[in-house]
């Protein structure tokens, strides 16, 4: 059975906080804007800092404490849509920098907010076909590089970060219970950044920003992110999927223990609470520290669950992340 | 006081916090926009106003009602658009409910 064995992230040094993106935004009201966000800080990379280099740190720092040798490790999974190249993947700079074996399975995905839950389902089916046992899967992004410095509505949001996680394939009974991940394909324009992939090269006019109605400025080559949009898939879809992984494994939202959801925003995340009816103290919520760092969020959130005592072992936890695809996912372990 | 009627009240009663928190100036008209080009509201904005909507309602009404739902998701409804069309809504769900 997939078990989480050990969880280690990184934050850049550069801490922004609300008072700081304030002075730089003279019109924004910052108190206003961490009301709603629930953010009050985050953490960027330095311009020649990427989601690798963070990874790195983590992974290091995983390494150094994991009571397993770093020669058992038989797959590596990088989550990111920060990549250093267009080729190779971060996996395989990754796996280099750290001295991995020839053995390990290395490989990226492209995912962002739903990409910890995605990359356990995928490392579930490692596990389950015999390819792997011990699997590090990596969840790290930059997206502070990708959001106009004035567009408010994401550049309050977000933050840099990556963590990592070893998964093990155990033999006691505790672990990964059941695990949903969907798409909405069709949705991919809610959650974009528009140029400088195959599609929309980077061309001399995207770059260029124009302000909108609202005052925020974005280009071309920024994240745009349609909130509402969002906001209503995650009440739709996410509160779906959710009910269903409880109902068909014979468990009510009073079971659980422990809700860590993907660290959208604070509307996001009441939200959730209000329409599952959720007992608020049972959604972990570190999202004021970090502001969203993408599919690091929920590892994090695990990691920081388990510092604050809130996370305790044989808790019934469910995770939830989603976001750019439109894409999500849903698990429920025991820890 | 009609259904209604306290539906507008709260629907501007909402405008008018959000005039002064964001130092806009919405009409409080049925005609105003909530979302689309003609909306002073950008995501956040509409956010905090679906939040102090929903609130106004269930507290009034002690009715839970999701406005930013799967409808709105699939562009099913247009219940969003004005405060017309939103008060509509709202009335229809809470006689439903």
């Amino acid at each position: 059975m997939l078990n989480i064995n050990a969880i280690e992230y990184h934050l850049p040094e550069n801490i922004i906080t609300n008072q700081m993106l304030g002075k730089l935004n003279s019109t924004w009201d910052m108190e206003l804007l961490e009301k709603w966000t629930g953010v009050s800080k985050r953490y960027y990379a330095s311009d020649n800092q990427t989601a690798l280099d963070l990874a790195f740190i983590a992974s290091e720092k995983l390494l150094k404490h994991i009571q397993i040798s770093s020669e058992k490790i038989d797959s590596l999974i990088f989550c990111t849509q920060s990549n250093d190249y267009i080729m190779p993947p971060n996996s395989a700079v990754l796996h280099g920098l750290l001295g991995l074996s020839e053995a390990v399975f290395a490989f990226d995905i492209n995912l962002a907010c739903s990409g910890f839950i995605n990359g356990i389902s995928i490392a579930n089916g490692l596990m389950k076909a015999g390819t792997a046992k011990n699997i590090l899967l990596v969840n790290a992004d930059t997206i502070s590089k990708y959001v106009n410095d004035k567009d408010r509505s994401t550049k309050v949001l977000f933050g840099d970060a990556a963590s990592v996680t070893l998964l093990e394939d155990s033999k006691n009974d505790k672990g990964l219970i059941d695990i949903l991940c969907s798409t909405s394909g069709v949705n991919y324009k809610k959650l974009i950044i528009p140029n400088g992939g195959a599609r929309n090269p980077k061309t001399d006019k995207s770059c260029i920003s124009i302000e909108d109605k609202n005052g925020n400025f974005r280009n071309d080559e920024n994240l745009f992110m349609d909130g509402v949009g969002i906001f209503s898939f995650v009440n739709s879809k996410v509160t779906k999927q959710i009910k269903l992984i409880l109902s068909r494994n014979n468990f009510n939202i009073e079971d659980i223990d422990l809700f860590v959801f993907h660290q959208a925003n604070k509307f996001v995340l009441e939200s959730l609470a209000k329409l599952l009816k959720i007992d608020p103290q049972k959604v972990f919520m570190n999202i004021d520290k970090i502001g969203n760092t993408s599919s690091a969020s929920i590892p994090i959130a695990l990691k920081d669950a388990k510092s604050d005592g809130r996370l305790k072992k044989g808790d019934l936890v469910l995770c939830s992340g989603f976001g750019a695809g439109l894409s999500w996912g849903t698990c429920l372990f025991q820890y | 006081m009609k259904t209604e009627q306290v539906i507008e009240k709260i629907l501007y009663e909402v405008i008018e916090e959000k005039n002064n928190e964001l130092d806009i100036s919405m009409e409080k008209s049925l005609e105003t926009c909530i979302i689309g080009p003609d909306s002073q509201l950008d995501s956040l904005g509409v956010l905090s106003f679906v939040v102090e909507v929903e609130r106004a309602i269930e507290d009034e009404f002690q009715v839970e009602i999701s406005l930013i739902n799967e409808e709105f998701l699939n562009s099913n409804s247009n219940h969003m658009s004005t405060l017309k069309n939103l008060k509509l809504f709202l009335t229809k769900k809470i006689i439903e409910k």
